[in-house]
């Protein structure tokens, strides 16, 4: 894909003699937030350190910027960026001496080095830490400068390893904006691993789920949450007596491809999304008296649920 | 590899050891002292003061900074266990052989400055009963030893930070670091009492040990075994 700003093909990897990615294949496209979702021990660490050329796969092949991670450009190698699970950051060092070595690494001269740690510990509102050692910090404020630290070299791709994982509400919401603008504002490709379903489904646009070293499900969220752009509606009657009318009519529309009638709602399934309001007119017409119309979403922790408890 | 890199993870190291405020001071003063001791006890049961002169530059100048490196590097295990900064570093463009320049770098400066101390003490010592006007100064080569010593010197803590990554920063590289100093000086201990071909014999099996040992395990060491390994 031409587009892509990192392609999996077939990649396999055994550690220790178990399988850890069997025939993983994707690609990720250029300025998406893409997240790859799976429970502990279903390879998502070891894909990401493939990615990151730390770990070399035992089939397959990756690219990442148009060239194997193994065997990248120091140039190419300046264009990513990273925060790991741990976060990296020397607790006994200060924020700036932290990020002032990775700058010095990713090749910045000592007046651009000082004058973009100072605008990014700005943009994270670490600007009244920078000289506190990062041991003092709470979790939000090391993630918020594990971030800083990873834009210092303005990477045009970021991988992300758990990125709001143990931070209180407040911390969750401030790294989740701070991603989304990252990715809107400066056209950043993100890569996510995470188990927080609700992060993925607020910020990421496409997503694979992984587990056991295998792909289960991928593609774009709106369409693994509307497969084939199916919709679901509910409807409540004024007049439960009208329930066989309804039978009746919906067994007659070609667009509905599945209803049921429980208690005293009817649940419609429809081909098109865009169906909705023509089914709404067809009810009024035919005079069958609506109470409550509610279009039933299917979540993110549904699809994953369902694939993931699968044995 | 890049001249930058070394220089930008040896001022990290620096930076990192010396934050250790207690340690390094103890494991530091504790070096000094035996160092100091050692060589002066083991020296003055030479009668010459020249030969105990250059019986020190050839055996215990290296040796104290040899035990230098022992108890910074016993820092860096403590700071690479705590933090777990490693994979991060890793990640970075830096290459494996930076990493390991760059940490070695920081140790052998930590470590060469306080050895250039106890020779002053001990070449003040060795002269003290003979006043200034017959000031004993190393033979030729003595000096020759004295300014081939921090090569070697680097050479060794190479060896030990190639052992730190291999082994996962653990305290067990210690051990096979003691190994190594036991094979490469064992026998200069034994030739005390002057200069000899065998000491020369034994700098230069030192040179070809460490720096044929460092590029060996350089030539093997990948980042994947030190990933999996943490």
């Amino acid at each position: 894909m031409k587009n892509s700003i990192i392609e999996v093909g077939n990649v396999t990897k055994v550690l220790g003699g178990r399988a850890v990615l069997s025939d993983i294949n994707f690609q990720v496209p250029k300025g998406s937030v893409f997240g790859i979702l799976g429970p502990n021990g279903s390879g998502k660490t070891t894909l990401l350190r493939i990615l990151l050329g730390l770990i070399k796969p035992d089939t397959g092949e990756v690219m990442v910027l148009g060239q194997n991670p193994l065997s990248m450009t120091r140039e190419n190698k300046n264009g990513i960026g990273f925060v790991l699970e741990d976060h990296g950051l020397n607790e006994r060092l200060t924020a700036y001496q932290n990020i002032d070595f990775f700058a010095q690494v990713y090749g910045l001269t000592k007046e651009k080095r000082r004058a973009r740690i100072l605008d990014l510990l700005d943009r994270v509102d670490l600007s009244a830490y920078i000289k506190k050692p990062v041991g003092t910090f709470s979790k939000g404020m090391k993630q918020r400068l594990s971030l800083a630290r990873a834009l210092i070299h303005e990477p045009r791709l970021l991988f992300l390893d758990e990125p709001t994982s143990n931070l209180d509400p407040e911390g969750t919401v401030y790294i989740r904006n701070l991603i989304l603008r990252l990715s809107t504002e400066e056209g950043i490709t993100i890569y996510i691993n995470s188990h927080d379903l609700d992060e993925v489904e607020r910020i990421c646009t496409r997503i694979v789920i992984m587990k056991h070293g295998n792909i289960m499900l991928q593609g774009a969220i709106a369409d693994l949450l509307r497969p084939n752009n199916q919709t679901t509606i509910e409807i409540k009657l004024e007049e439960s007596e009208a329930f066989p009318k309804l039978v009746n009519l919906l067994s007659s529309l070609s667009y509905v491809t599945h209803f049921k009638i429980e208690k005293d709602a009817a649940f419609i399934e429809l081909t098109n999304d865009s169906l909705r309001v023509t089914l709404i007119n067809t009810l009024a017409q035919n005079s069958i008296p609506i109470k409550e119309i509610t279009q039933i979403k299917n979540s993110l922790e549904d699809v994953y649920l369902s694939i993931v408890k699968e044995e | 590899m890049r001249f930058n890199d070394i220089v930008a993870v040896a001022k990290r190291e620096l930076l990192v050891i010396t934050k250790y405020k207690f340690s390094f001071l103890f494991s530091y003063l504790v070096s000094f002292y035996v160092g100091t001791y050692l060589s002066m006890a083991y020296t003055n049961l030479i009668p010459d003061p020249q030969i105990r002169i250059d019986t020190y530059l050839t055996f215990f100048f290296l040796s104290t900074g040899i035990a230098f490196s022992w108890t910074l590097s016993t820092i860096q295990v403590l700071d690479y266990v705590r933090q777990r900064c490693m994979e991060t570093i890793l990640a970075t463009p830096l290459s494996l052989p930076s990493i390991l320049l760059g940490k070695s770098l920081a140790i052998f400066i930590l470590s060469y400055i306080p050895s250039l101390l106890c020779v002053i003490i001990v070449f003040c010592q060795a002269n003290w009963s003979l006043g200034l006007a017959a000031l004993v100064f190393p033979s030729s080569v003595g000096w020759i030893l004295f300014f081939i010593s921090p090569v070697l010197l680097f050479g060794i803590i190479c060896v030990n930070t190639l052992q730190l990554m291999y082994l996962n920063h653990s305290m067990g590289s210690l051990i096979v670091d003691f190994s190594i100093y036991l094979l490469i000086f064992r026998a200069g201990a034994h030739f005390s009492s002057a200069i000899s071909p065998t000491i020369l014999g034994n700098y230069i099996l030192g040179f070809l040990c460490v720096f044929l040992l460092s590029y060996i395990g350089l030539m093997f060491l990948r980042k994947e075994r030190i990933v999996l390994a943490l």
